[in-house]
């Protein structure tokens, strides 16, 4: 009988984040749903049928769907890596925009001829080593002086941003052009597309081996126990020899590298330059992501895709059922409140335990 | 206890539960042992004595009176100069364990310095003033990684917050503190065959009690929780061990368990610093006894210069309860 009862424990344990998110998914549908009743009498089951023929409803469909995916799916893993270590980076926004701004500017620079491998490689290098930096440094102020990384993240996201916005006003704006923007980096230096005429291209591919080699990275190996140790339970891994300094640093840096290829994929896979407030907010939804996702490499994954569903189906869903797009706003706010409240409530409880 | 005598002065009937056998002696009228959910003895509180409830408790025959084999002092493992504990404090302290097979208790009510003690071992907290040495070498600017390298294991007084990932596997608890280890981390990968034959067959030694290995560990007894952390850290084989409160809140079973391990270490040699407010593990396990009040060493000596009124003096401030 005890044996039963520990055994669906365990598996209640990795399956009960599972059943949340999908809870929180439901009840965010029912309470949109609901919303669309009320306020514009409008009807729910055309609207979500428009969204999800608008997502998925031909290869052109998909392929838009999963190239809004792809972005999130970069910020996202980008943000469940530092959860796994119990730190938050709230700063992929800027990450994101100094990330596509040094890699813009490193393959402008590599202009002439150089091979398009190359110069691919090379601006992705030094997109993310601008991001591990900015990340790293977050990282530095709290392990060294505890700052809280917030706040500092936040600060530093205005830096960035407007320092880039800076940038394709002025030194990096491409002089031919009206809008805020970097010259082109050139079709040949461009991603190869999956699909032609579509955004979607080989950064889908190159985001999912990234979300391989981080479940192996953060499962597999002693660094990555360290890490998980660390978001676990400070005080022990410290008592293990585990250097808190050390796993703070490193791992902000690493996240703020792979936000930063967040960026990078934005400028390589569909715009080709600099555009001066590029993202919506990629950011901070990769917060959204990387919860709903419960920070595992597959959930990030399937979190990413609903949302690109729910962005990709938003026009069909407007033009076709006549929704306002806000309504997708709404849903995704709904998630996030469904699958955060939990969370806020044990929180709570241990702050009122204490 | 008064409380409980009062209640039954006017008439009132109490059912007392614990595991401290003492209590239960001091207060009970008749007594029932449960043991794997039956009850296995019943009789007057009178009629038993607190080794035949032991016995009954654990289901076989409980050593009181532990064997410790008479050892030569070797060299110093663990030197501590002068080190001031806590900030009012108006002397530093020092102290030296042996190799050979040495246990040196710290005896004293938790708060009077030994959990600063027990951190500045181990580098969790800065030592401001003072050396802490471990086989010679300084090691009071060391991270503690380096200091677990250099053969130190250490059994933290605040398990949940110090020694074990609640969340996570025995398995996994069994790799914090070996996540540098070769023997289970070959060129940064986790071997987990290895990693996961030592757990099961330290959970079988140690009777750990758990469905497998895989089970969180959060949702052990503390029984069989500390013995994972004691198996754990007698597996690395340091020639010291510093050891805190290790039996807080454990049941009789597990006690009397943890006491043996302790003796066997000390018999085949290791230096082991035990920091204890329990006096049963004092007199049970040390060699020498230092009675820690107020972050001071009031008095150090053998065994068998201290008892039990004289060390709960110390224990209180009071000076001058050494007898030479």
């Amino acid at each position: 009988m005890e044996k039963q009862t520990v055994k669906k424990q365990k598996v209640f344990l990795s399956l009960e984040q599972l059943y949340l998110s999908i809870f929180a998914i439901i009840l965010s549908l029912l309470i949109t749903a609901l919303i669309m009743l009320v306020s514009g009498g409008e009807n729910p089951i055309n609207a979500f049928q428009a969204l999800l023929a608008g997502a998925l409803g031909s290869k052109t469909a998909i392929a838009t769907t999963l190239g809004k995916t792809v972005p999130l799916l970069f910020v996202g893993m980008a943000c469940a890596f530092s959860n796994k270590a119990g730190l938050f980076n709230i700063g992929c926004e800027g990450q994101l925009y100094i990330g596509a701004l040094t890699a813009t500017a490193t393959a402008l620079a590599m202009q002439g001829g150089l091979p398009r491998f190359l110069v691919i490689l090379v601006s992705f290098l030094t997109g993310m080593m601008s991001g591990a930096l900015v990340g790293g440094f977050n990282g530095l102020l709290k392990a060294k002086l505890n700052i809280n990384e917030v706040l500092v993240a936040i600060m530093l996201n205005y830096i960035m941003k407007f320092f880039a916005s800076y940038c394709v006003h002025g030194p990096m704006k491409d002089p031919k052009s009206k809008v805020m923007q970097s010259p082109s980096i050139g079709q040949e230096y461009m991603l190869t597309k999956i699909l032609p005429k579509s955004q979607l291209t080989t950064a889908l591919i190159l985001g999912l081996i990234l979300a391989a080699l981080l479940y192996v990275f953060i499962n597999k190996t002693g660094a990555g126990f360290a890490l998980r140790a660390v978001g676990e339970n400070g005080s022990a891994a410290q008592a293990a020899g585990i250097s808190m300094v050390k796993t703070v640093i490193i791992t902000m840096a690493a996240s703020g590298a792979i936000a930063a290829l967040t960026g990078v994929t934005e400028v390589f896979g569909k715009t080709g330059k600099f555009v001066d407030g590029f993202s919506p907010g990629y950011g901070f939804t990769g917060i959204a992501v990387a919860v709903l996702g419960n920070n595992h490499p597959v959930g990030v994954i399937l979190s990413a895709l609903l949302f690109g569903i729910l962005e990709s189906g938003a026009m069909t869903m407007s033009y076709v059922a006549g929704v306002s797009t806000s309504m997708i706003k709404v849903m995704q706010g709904l998630v996030i409140l469904f699958v955060a409240t939990p969370e806020l409530v044990a929180f709570m409880k241990r702050r009122r335990a204490k | 206890m008064d409380i409980f005598r009062d209640i039954r002065k006017q008439g009132k009937t109490i059912i007392f539960i614990t595991h401290k056998l003492n209590e239960t002696k001091a207060v009970s009228d008749s007594l029932t042992v449960l043991r794997a959910g039956k009850s296995v003895f019943q009789a007057a509180t009178k009629d038993v004595t607190v080794e035949m409830l032991a016995n009954e408790m654990v289901g076989h025959e409980v050593s009181f009176h532990l064997e410790r084999k008479k050892q030569d002092a070797g060299e110093t493992i663990l030197s501590i100069e002068n080190v001031k504990l806590l900030e009012n404090a108006s002397n530093t302290v020092s102290l030296d364990v042996h190799a050979g097979g040495e246990i040196l208790g710290i005896a004293g009510v938790e708060g009077n310095g030994q959990m600063q003690l027990e951190e500045m071992i181990m580098g969790l907290q800065k030592c401001k003033e003072g050396k802490i040495s471990i086989k010679g070498e300084d090691i009071t600017e060391c991270p503690t990684k380096k200091r677990l390298g250099l053969g130190m294991s250490y059994i933290p007084s605040e398990r949940h917050q110090r020694a074990i990932l609640p969340g996570f596997s025995i398995l996994e608890n069994y790799l914090l503190g070996n996540q540098n280890d070769p023997k289970y981390v070959q060129h940064g990968w986790i071997n987990f065959k290895t990693l996961s034959e030592t757990t099961k067959k330290l959970m079988e030694k140690y009777d750990v009690r758990a469905v497998d290995e895989k089970q969180s560990i959060g949702s052990l007894s503390g029984g069989n929780q500390q013995k994972m952390v004691l198996s754990r850290e007698v597996e690395k084989d340091s020639d010291f061990i510093l050891v805190c409160q290790p039996v807080r809140g454990l049941d009789i079973g597990a006690i009397n368990y943890i006491h043996e391990i302790l003796l066997e270490l000390r018999n085949q040699g290791k230096a082991i610093l035990l920091i204890s407010a329990e006096l049963t593990d004092i007199f049970q396990l040390c060699d020498r006894i230092a009675v820690m009040y107020k972050g001071e060493v009031m008095a150090l000596g053998k065994n068998e210069e201290f008892t039990n009124e004289s060390i709960g003096l110390l224990m209180a401030g009071q000076r001058g309860g050494v007898e030479s």
